[in-house]
């Protein structure tokens, strides 16, 4: 069957074939070995099958609990058996079709052109059908349906973004833009969207602009999908330690740190010694801005894992932040000791000293920032400032030197991250004076 | 210019699946391939790497055990040498066995000479890569390590000396592939070595429902590379933070050194396991920038940063610029970053069938090379888990590590440049299942088509003989070509070839086969179609001079040394 057929007609007798089979019992799900609030899970789901194994809800159900803890091959069976019983169920062509996107893209297209069939008004569908079509190098028919949901949903950055990289690799880099710079708009927080558009920008020349999103790309998530609600139903299936710990952190990554802190309290209720989900927490309370709940799941963290660096480093970072300074700068001495590259706490030891006025201290610690300097653009842009600060300072006390030193280093990084020459004009500006 | 039949516009793609019906049915059912033999016992070789990790899950033990192939005595014929991974299980953690050096000898055999070579090492080894560092005709050896490197130094005739201390190279953090290149011009080969992760050995990971296995990258921070440049004197410094590269804390696996941007300039490409590769290029002042997303070649078309491992580069549309491909995750493609010059590069996975296939696996190294001597350039991509498969494809269930292994993947060119997986596989190199990570392609017995070696995780270590020569009533023609830098006594590493024949003119670069964890000289192997008479060779050197060679009818080994051509 070619694909030229038309959709509708692909999508219906896929459908009629799933019809076809009928299937008597659930497959088992894999509980050997697995941890017990996963094996309660599936047993549950498992158990609503055989009690109404002929009720799609509880077929589906189970597929989306198999899928949510990889046991991909039993889910599969499970939403086909879901979808003969209940056809006309958008959930489970579009969760077989979302499950297979990077298992299987030729299957993948078939189910999500069959789910789109069901109920074409859901604009993630379509993008996610663009991008798997896309995926078997069928550009035309993907660029229809990111047109599509993008006119059934002008907010949702990934169609236009879809049309733009599809644009892009036409060498249509005019086209491109505009889409991508629609897309920017539209959410200017998707790593794949902001170094496409620095790609698009290097095209057509306007290289400044180009480098400057490709640093702003470095510190944002990678998540590629947005908001799908659809779908992360089968993501909050998933009760596993590493499931819990990923959400939490893909929530914090992308702002929504309630929801991350209700994933973690669900972990640590059933598993309060889990030092990770602590440390978690402990970073979800800094970015709510609750520092002393975040300084007590650091400690938290630390009573059961003393070497857990990063715990060691919220709680200093917190500390400081809530004027704790002496506090802070013991828990970053003390992780400094066992790893002497830390950026961020040197940071911080830079920060103390100064405050109390140890300059040696304060240029050593500065200096150790500096020539281990991170990538992580943030923190980048934290020593440059305080890079300058300390340039001014030491111009005020007439120190040039050392001035002039910090300048250079500040202008270094600003050349590294790609800054704009105005930027590096200005710090060349106050280097020059203070020269 | 496009690879042929990968189009660029929506009208050509339609074009590309009217007759091919899209990259899933294209990619699969058509053209035959060399069958490789597997042969490694049979000449000699009985490696088995190992790790001593059972019943524990540290990560470098999946990571590693690369390979060199190279002529490390100086006898023309290619050694191999494999590296072991130590062993994770005894306390110390050092190896008993170390890494396996086996010499080529007069019949074609392997014989074990790791103790008289003074290569054993231990350690958990990773990789190693080869090169002539103090340009005295010979090539040293320089293996990464979950710990210290270790690097060796060639007294001549195969007898090599750990010179790791004077040298300056025994940084002792997880290091992965290496490369050499000239990058300041100065005639000293520097080195370029990738950083893994600051793993944490404390760290205990698990699948999705509990299952105990090996940890991912994101789950430890990156950690920036390390240029090493040669100082002339047998030590090298560390020039990583004055070049600009420490500035990228990734997650570095592959790394091939070459000039992707034609300026004559060696740039260096790194695959990034879970971060966005680098393209670093070469700033002619001793920096290096890094260019790849503004170029492209960071994330894939979708904007996404996959988890690069090998790599391998050639000019896959033969537009005379290199073409680069990338190996990834099982349900990531492997990638193909089409070089369109100033423009940077284009991912061109969906449209040249190179990435269907790809998906079910794990792919490391990596080779691009003419199996069958057809004129185009055809894969071979060493393949094996890194984490529990979701369906066990191993056939020995006894054996711990069965739920990791995997077939190999091999895809030719048809005739319209498109990659097709060959209706009956490339013979045992698909057939083995086994954690495969090392992979070089290289003309060990000189019929002029290449072998394949190739390392792997908890196994023995396997050499694939092409039997496509000796199965021809009339041999296929080809090229070696050899260029050398007389007055550095060795190879003319990066060194851009245009070999102008009867056909037209092709370019190839000399560059060693860094794939993943792997090594190798730096020559440059093509081959000739029937009628296609070579007339000249044009070099440009990797000091920027250009030369070009007369030679009417060339074939085979060719040697062009640097100062005995005419102006180009």
């Amino acid at each position: 069957m070619s694909r030229r057929v038309p959709t509708v007609a692909t999508a219906l007798l896929l459908l009629l074939s799933v019809a076809a089979v009928a299937r008597s019992a659930p497959p088992a799900p894999q509980v050997e070995g697995v941890e017990p609030r996963v094996r309660e899970r599936l047993l549950e789901r498992y158990r609503a099958v055989e009690r109404a194994p002929t009720d799609g809800d509880s077929w589906g159900g189970y597929g989306m609990a198999l899928e949510a803890h990889r046991q991909l091959d039993a889910a599969q069976v499970a939403y086909q058996e879901a979808l003969r019983l209940d056809p006309k169920d958008f959930r489970w062509p579009y969760h077989l079709g979302a499950m297979l996107e990077y298992r299987d893209p030729s299957s993948s297209a078939r189910w999500l052109e069959a789910a789109v069939t069901l109920d074409g008004s859901y604009a993630p569908a379509r993008v996610r059908l663009g991008e798997v079509l896309e995926k078997l190098g069928r550009s035309t028919e993907a660029r229809r349906q990111f047109e599509q949901a993008e006119s059934l949903d002008p907010r949702n950055p990934l169609a236009p973004f879809g049309r733009g990289r599809i644009a892009l690799a036409n060498d249509d880099a005019a086209a491109a833009l505009a889409h991508l710079e629609r897309a920017y708009r539209l959410d200017r927080g998707i790593q794949a969207i902001v170094v496409t558009l620095s790609r698009a920008l290097y095209r057509v020349g306007d290289e400044d602009r180009a480098r400057r999103l490709a640093v702003e790309a470095r510190g944002l998530p990678r998540m590629t999908h947005h908001e799908d609600p659809r779908r992360a139903t089968v993501r909050d299936e998933a009760v596993d330690t590493e499931s819990f710990l990923r959400r939490a952190r893909t929530y914090l990554e992308v702002g929504q740190a309630h929801r991350a802190l209700a994933d973690l309290s669900s972990l640590l209720q059933s598993d309060p010694d889990n030092a990770e989900a602590h440390l978690l927490a402990a970073a979800v309370h800094d970015r709510l801005g609750d520092l002393e709940q975040a300084a007590r799941e650091a400690t938290a963290a630390l009573a059961l894992a003393p070497d857990l660096g990063g715990a060691r480093a919220v709680l200093a970072g917190v500390l400081f932040k809530g004027g704790r300074h002496a506090e802070a700068d013991r828990e970053a001495r003390r992780l400094l000791a066992s790893e002497p590259e830390n950026f961020h706490m040197l940071l911080i030891a830079t920060l103390v000293a100064a405050e109390r006025g140890d300059v040696a201290t304060m240029i050593a610690h500065v200096d150790r920032a500096y020539s281990h300097r991170t990538a992580d653009p943030q923190l980048r842009r934290l020593l440059r400032q305080v890079l300058v600060d300390l340039a001014e300072s030491f111009a005020a006390v007439g120190d040039r030197r050392e001035a002039s030193a910090r300048l250079e280093q500040a202008i270094v990084l600003a050349r590294e991250d790609g800054e704009p020459e105005g930027a590096i004009t200005e710090l060349r500006r106050i280097f020059e004076r203070d020269r | 210019m496009a690879v042929a039949g990968c189009g660029r516009d929506d009208d050509s793609a339609t074009a590309t699946r009217s007759a091919g019906e899209g990259e899933s049915s294209a990619a699969t059912g058509q053209g035959s391939a060399p069958a490789f033999e597997e042969v490694a016992l049979e000449l000699g070789v009985d490696f088995v790497h190992r790790t001593g990790s059972e019943g524990s899950y540290p990560m470098p033990a999946i990571m590693g055990g690369g390979l060199c192939v190279f002529d490390a005595d100086g006898d023309g014929d290619l050694d191999l040498y494999f590296v072991d991974g130590g062993d994770f299980g005894a306390a110390g953690g050092d190896a008993a066995r170390g890494h396996r050096f086996v010499r080529r000898e007069a019949d074609g055999r392997y014989a074990d000479a790791t103790a008289s070579s003074g290569l054993a090492g231990g350690g958990h080894g990773m990789g190693c890569a080869v090169a002539d560092v103090d340009n005295d005709g010979d090539l040293d050896v320089f293996v990464t390590a979950y710990g210290r490197d270790t690097f060796y130094r060639n007294l001549g005739s195969g007898r090599f000396r750990d010179d790791t201390a004077a040298a300056g190279l025994g940084d002792g953090s997880w290091s992965a592939s290496a490369a050499f290149l000239d990058y300041d011009r100065d005639g000293w080969l520097d080195l370029f070595v990738t950083r893994y992760v600051d793993y944490d050995p404390r760290r205990v990971c698990a699948l999705e429902g509990g299952r105990l296995d090996y940890c991912g990258p994101t789950q430890f921070s990156g950690v920036h590379d390390l240029l090493y440049r040669n100082r002339g004197d047998g030590t090298f410094e560390d020039r990583s933070r004055e070049a600009g590269i420490a500035t990228a804390q990734l997650r570095g696996l592959g790394v091939l050194a070459a000039d992707f941007d034609d300026d004559g300039w060696i740039d260096v490409y790194v695959a990034n396991d879970s971060d966005p590769n680098n393209l670093w290029i070469n700033q002619r002042d001793g920096t290096f920038r890094d260019d790849a997303v503004l170029l492209g070649a960071a994330y894939n078309r979708y904007g996404v940063g996959e988890a690069g491992m090998g790599i391998a580069t050639g000019d896959l549309d033969r537009d005379g610029d290199l073409d680069l491909v990338v190996t990834h995750l099982i349900e990531e493609t492997n990638t193909l970053y089409e070089n369109r010059g100033a423009l940077g590069f284009e991912d061109m996975t969906a449209v040249s069938g190179f990435g269907l296939p790809s998906l079910p696996y794990t792919g490391f190294g990596v080779a691009l090379f003419d199996a069958d001597l057809d004129g185009d350039l055809d894969l071979a991509v060493a393949n094996g888990a890194v984490k529990l498969r979701p369906r066990a494809l191993g056939d020995r269930p006894d054996w711990l590590w069965n739920d990791y292994a995997e077939p190999n993947l091999f895809l030719l060119r048809d005739g319209s440049g498109r990659f097709v997986e060959p209706t009956s596989g490339a013979g045992a190199f698909t057939r083995d299942l086994d954690i495969t990570r090392g992979l070089v392609a290289s003309d060990l017995d000189g019929d002029g088509d290449l072998d394949l070696v190739a390392s792997n995780v908890e196994g023995p270590a396997r050499i694939y003989r092409n039997p496509l020569q000796e199965g021809l009533g009339e041999k296929r023609r080809w090229l070696d070509v050899r260029p050398m830098l007389p007055e550095l006594r060795r190879e003319a590493l990066g060194a851009r070839l245009a070999v102008v024949t009867s056909a037209g003119t092709r370019v190839v670069h000399a560059l060693p086969p860094t794939s993943y964890l792997s090594g190798g000289h730096a020559r440059a192997h093509l081959a000739l179609l029937p009628d296609e008479r070579v007339e000249a060779f044009e070099v440009r050197w990797p000091d920027g001079t250009s030369e070009r060679f007369a030679m009417p009818g060339a074939e085979g080994v060719v040697t062009l040394e640097q100062g005995s051509g005419g102006e180009p």
